[in-house]
C-alpha cells in the first residue's frame, strides 16, 4: 500500500434527472443511483443503472432502483468482508438483481393492461419474450465502482461510461470498449447467463484516482464526439476544486438537463467518487432518490447487517462457495428489506403485499443456536453451504438454520422412517425445486422428503439423508464440503 | 460564467440514405418523374415530423444506381437544408455496386451508442443486373448495415421482391409495392415520416400492409 492510499478518503454523491425526451412522452425517469461510504470516509462504493426504454422492458424504472440498490450491498458486503476483487462479484450482482426483481414481481404480478401496451407497441412476439423471462420487464444495466485501501473495482454491463481522471485532469476508461454496444443496442442484467457480459477491472495497490465518473449513456450521447465528452473529467475535476463537492452537486441536476436538452434527450444520472484527504468527507453520504426518512431507515439497516454480516462471516464463510452463499443470502435479505423501506411507493396493492420468507416476522420464543447438538435425530438435512441441520420430530426450522440472519420461523418437522414431512409455518409460501421442477408449497401444507431428495430454497440447495447411527452427524471437511 | 462541463452538445446523429434505382425501364410510364416527386413532396413532411424528435440530427444523402452506383447527393445533409436534385434514368440496374458504395461508407461510421442505426430506404423498379449476392451479404456483415433500419419500396410487378426482401434483413417488414404514382408517394412518405418522427431508440411503427394484388388503378 502506498503512503496515499493509507490516507485516502473518500466522497460520493451523484445526480439524476428525468430525459427531456421522457419529460415530452410522460416516461419516468428510468435510472438510478445510490452510493455508500463507510464511517471514516476509507471505502465507498457508487452504482448507477439505466433501465431499457422500449416498451416491452415497461418496469425498466424499476428495474434500475433495483440493480443500484443490490449492486450497493453486494460490493459493500464483499469490501466487509475484505472479497472486494472477487471474481464472483458479476454473478452475485446478477443473482440478487434477479431475486430483488422476482420479489417485486412475487407481489406485484403483470397486469393486463401493462402487457397489453406492450403489444399495441411491439407485438405479440414482445410478450412471449416477457412470458418466458419475466426479468425482460425490469430490464437495466449496471455500473459499479468500489473504493477501498486495497484498491479499486470497477464492473460494468451493458451501455454508459465508467471514467477516471488523475490529479492533473487526465481522463480514461478503466474498462476496455464493448463492440458490441452500438447504435441503441446493449447488453442487459435481464439477458441469460448476463455475468457473462460483464466488464469488470480490479485495481489492486496503485496509487488511486482523484476522480471516478459513472454516468448512464444518456450523457455521452449529448456530446458531439468523444473528446467532447471525455473533457468533463477535467472539467469536473476542476469545478470540485473551485466549490468543493457541495457546490457541483448545487449546479448538477441543471447541468444535465441542460446536456439532455441540447444533447440526446435521454434521461441523464452522473455518480462521482472523489478522492481527498481531508479529516472528514465535506458531504455527509445520502442516496440519491429516497427520501430522508427511507435513507436513514435504509441505512440503519444496512449498518445492522454489515455487522452481523461480519460476525457471521467470521464465524462460517470458511470457502469460497459458502462465501458466495453468504453474500448471495445477505444480499437477498438486504433487497428484501430494501423492497419494504425503500419501494413502498412500487406498490400498486400495498394492503395486498406479504413479506418474502426472509422477512416474516420473528415467531416468539423461536430462537435456537445454529448448529444443534447431535441427538436422537435419524434424519439430516444438508445444506451447501455446509450447514448439517438434524430433523427431528416436532423441531422447527428458522431461516436462521438456512444462513439468514434473521430468525424466521420455516418449518416444522415430522420424521418418521420411511420419510420426513416439513410443514410450512413461515408467512409465505415456498417456492422449491424438487426433482428438478418447480413448485409451490402454500403456508401450513406439508413437503414429504425421501431418503436422498434434494430441494432448493431459493440460493440454497439442500439435500435430505437418512443416518444409519442416530448419534452420528454427519461429517463434514473443513472447508465445508461433505465427506463421501 | 455559467458551468458547463465538457465540450460542445449535439443532437444525436441519424443517417437517413436513399438507394434509388436509376436504370432505362425508370423512363417508362413516367417512373423516375413520379420518384423525383415523390421524395420531393416528402421533404417538408420530414422536416414537420421531425420536429417531434429535437433530440435527432438527421442528415439525409442518396445512392443513384443504374450502369454503375454513385452518390446523387454524397454529403449529409441537414434535413432542414436538404434540396432535392431531379433523377434521370438510364442504363443497367447494378444494385450490387450500390450496396458496395454503402458499405463502404457505413464501414466508416464512427460505432458508438451516440449515433442513432442509419435508414437505408431502397427504391428499385427491376432485377440486379450485377453481382448483388456478395455485395449484400458484406453490407449486412458491417455493424451498422446490420443494425441500420433497413426498407425497400418495389416500383411495379417487374421488381424483384425476394431481393429487395433480402436487402431489408427483417422477416417482419415487407416490401412496399407502388403500381402508382400516388402509392409511391403514399409509401415514400410513410418510411421517412415514420423514422422521423419516431423518438430514438424505437423502431418505427409497422407499415400498413401493401396491395398483395396489382390494384385496378395499376399504372406499372
Amino acid at each position: 500500500m502506498t503512503a496515499a492510499q493509507g490516507k485516502t478518503k473518500w466522497n460520493v454523491n451523484g445526480a439524476s434527472i428525468r430525459g427531456a425526451s421522457h419529460l415530452r412522452s410522460g416516461l419516468p425517469n428510468q435510472d438510478a443511483c445510490e452510493y455508500w461510504v463507510s464511517s471514516e470516509g476509507g471505502a465507498a462504493v457508487l452504482a448507477v443503472s439505466d433501465g431499457h426504454g422500449s416498451a416491452r422492458h415497461f418496469r425498466s424504472h424499476l428495474g434500475a432502483q433495483l440493480a443500484a440498490r443490490t449492486a450497493l450491498v453486494v460490493l459493500r458486503n464483499a469490501i466487509e468482508a475484505g472479497n472486494e476483487f472477487s471474481p464472483e462479484l458479476p454473478k452475485l450482482l446478477t443473482t440478487a438483481w434477479l431475486s430483488a426483481a422476482n420479489a417485486h414481481l412475487q407481489k406485484n404480478p403483470f397486469q393486463e393492461e401493462e402487457l397489453a401496451a406492450v403489444v399495441a407497441a411491439e407485438g405479440e412476439e414482445a410478450r412471449a419474450s416477457i412470458a418466458a423471462n419475466p426479468s425482460v420487464a425490469y430490464g437495466a444495466t449496471l455500473l459499479v465502482v468500489s473504493a477501498t485501501k486495497n484498491g479499486m473495482s470497477y464492473l460494468q454491463l451493458g451501455d454508459g461510461d465508467i471514467i477516471v481522471v488523475d490529479g492533473a485532469g487526465n481522463t480514461t476508461r478503466p474498462l476496455p470498449e464493448d463492440a458490441r454496444l452500438i447504435g441503441n443496442q446493449t447488453t442487459s442484467l435481464c439477458q441469460p447467463e448476463s455475468w457473462n457480459e460483464f466488464r469488470a477491472r480490479f485495481v489492486p495497490g496503485e496509487e488511486p484516482p482523484a476522480l471516478v465518473l459513472l454516468s448512464t449513456d444518456g450523457y455521452a450521447n449529448s456530446f458531439r464526439s468523444e473528446q467532447d465528452f471525455l473533457q468533463i473529467g477535467r472539467d469536473y475535476l476542476q469545478m470540485l476544486g473551485e466549490r468543493g463537492l457541495e457546490g457541483v452537486l448545487a449546479e448538477l441536476p441543471a447541468i444535465l438537463e441542460e446536456a439532455s436538452a441540447k444533447g440526446s434527450g435521454d434521461d441523464i444520472t452522473l455518480g462521482l467518487l472523489q478522492r481527498h484527504t481531508g479529516a472528514q468527507p465535506r458531504v455527509a453520504a445520502r442516496q440519491t432518490g429516497s427520501s430522508g426518512q427511507e435513507v436513514q431507515k435504509l441505512q440503519a439497516e444496512l449498518a445492522a447487517q454489515g455487522a452481523s454480516f461480519h460476525q457471521l462471516q467470521a464465524s462460517y464463510a470458511k470457502t469460497r462457495k459458502s462465501l458466495l452463499y453468504w453474500q448471495i443470502a445477505v444480499g437477498v435479505l438486504a433487497l428484501a428489506i430494501l423492497a419494504l423501506a425503500g419501494l413502498a411507493h412500487f406498490r400498486k396493492h400495498p394492503e395486498k403485499t406479504q413479506a418474502p420468507v426472509a422477512l416474516a416476522k420473528p415467531a416468539p420464543g423461536d430462537k435456537k443456536p445454529l448448529a444443534r447438538a447431535p441427538g436422537e435425530s435419524r434424519w439430516m438435512l444438508h445444506t451447501d453451504s455446509g450447514t448439517d441441520l438434524p430433523l427431528t420430530s416436532g423441531s422447527k426450522i428458522t431461516t436462521k438454520d438456512f444462513g439468514l440472519l434473521r430468525d424466521d420461523a420455516l418449518a416444522e418437522v415430522s420424521a418418521e422412517d420411511n420419510g420426513v414431512e416439513l410443514k410450512n409455518i413461515s408467512s409465505s409460501k415456498w417456492k422449491i425445486t424438487e426433482d428438478g421442477k418447480n413448485r409451490e408449497v402454500e403456508k401450513n401444507a406439508s413437503l414429504r422428503l425421501k431418503n436422498n431428495q434434494q430441494i432448493n430454497f431459493g440460493p440454497v440447495t439442500a439435500t435430505v439423508t437418512r443416518t444409519s447411527d442416530s448419534r452420528a452427524l454427519p461429517l463434514s471437511n473443513k472447508d465445508g464440503t461433505p465427506t463421501s | 460564467m455559467a458551468i458547463r462541463p465538457g465540450g460542445e452538445y449535439a443532437g444525436r446523429p441519424l443517417h437517413f440514405i436513399w438507394l434509388l434505382d436509376c436504370s432505362g425501364s425508370m423512363t417508362e410510364g413516367g417512373k423516375i418523374q413520379a420518384l423525383n416527386n415523390a421524395i420531393r413532396e416528402v421533404i417538408p413532411a420530414m422536416r414537420k415530423a421531425a420536429e417531434s424528435n429535437p433530440e435527432a440530427q438527421f442528415y439525409v444523402r442518396a445512392i443513384k444506381f443504374s450502369s454503375g452506383a454513385e452518390w446523387h447527393v454524397a454529403t449529409p445533409t441537414l434535413l432542414s437544408e436538404f434540396k432535392w436534385v431531379d433523377l434521370k434514368a438510364d442504363g443497367e440496374t447494378d444494385m450490387g455496386q450500390a450496396f458496395a458504395l454503402l458499405s463502404e461508407e457505413l464501414r466508416t461510421m464512427e460505432t458508438n451508442t451516440r449515433q442513432l442505426p442509419p435508414v437505408l430506404v431502397l427504391v428499385s423498379d427491376g432485377k440486379p443486373t450485377d453481382d448483388w449476392k456478395g455485395a449484400l451479404q458484406a453490407l449486412l456483415n458491417v455493424p451498422w448495415g446490420k443494425r441500420a433500419v433497413k426498407q425497400a419500396i418495389a416500383i411495379g410487378q417487374d421488381a424483384d421482391f425476394e431481393t429487395l426482401q433480402k436487402f431489408i434483413d427483417n422477416p417482419e417488414r415487407q416490401v412496399l409495392r407502388a403500381d402508382n404514382a400516388e402509392q409511391l408517394v403514399r409509401w415514400i412518405k410513410w418510411v421517412s415520416t415514420s423514422v422521423t418522427g419516431t423518438p430514438p431508440g424505437k423502431e418505427p411503427p409497422p407499415a400498413p400492409a401493401p396491395p398483395a394484388q396489382p390494384a385496378d388503378d395499376s399504372v406499372w
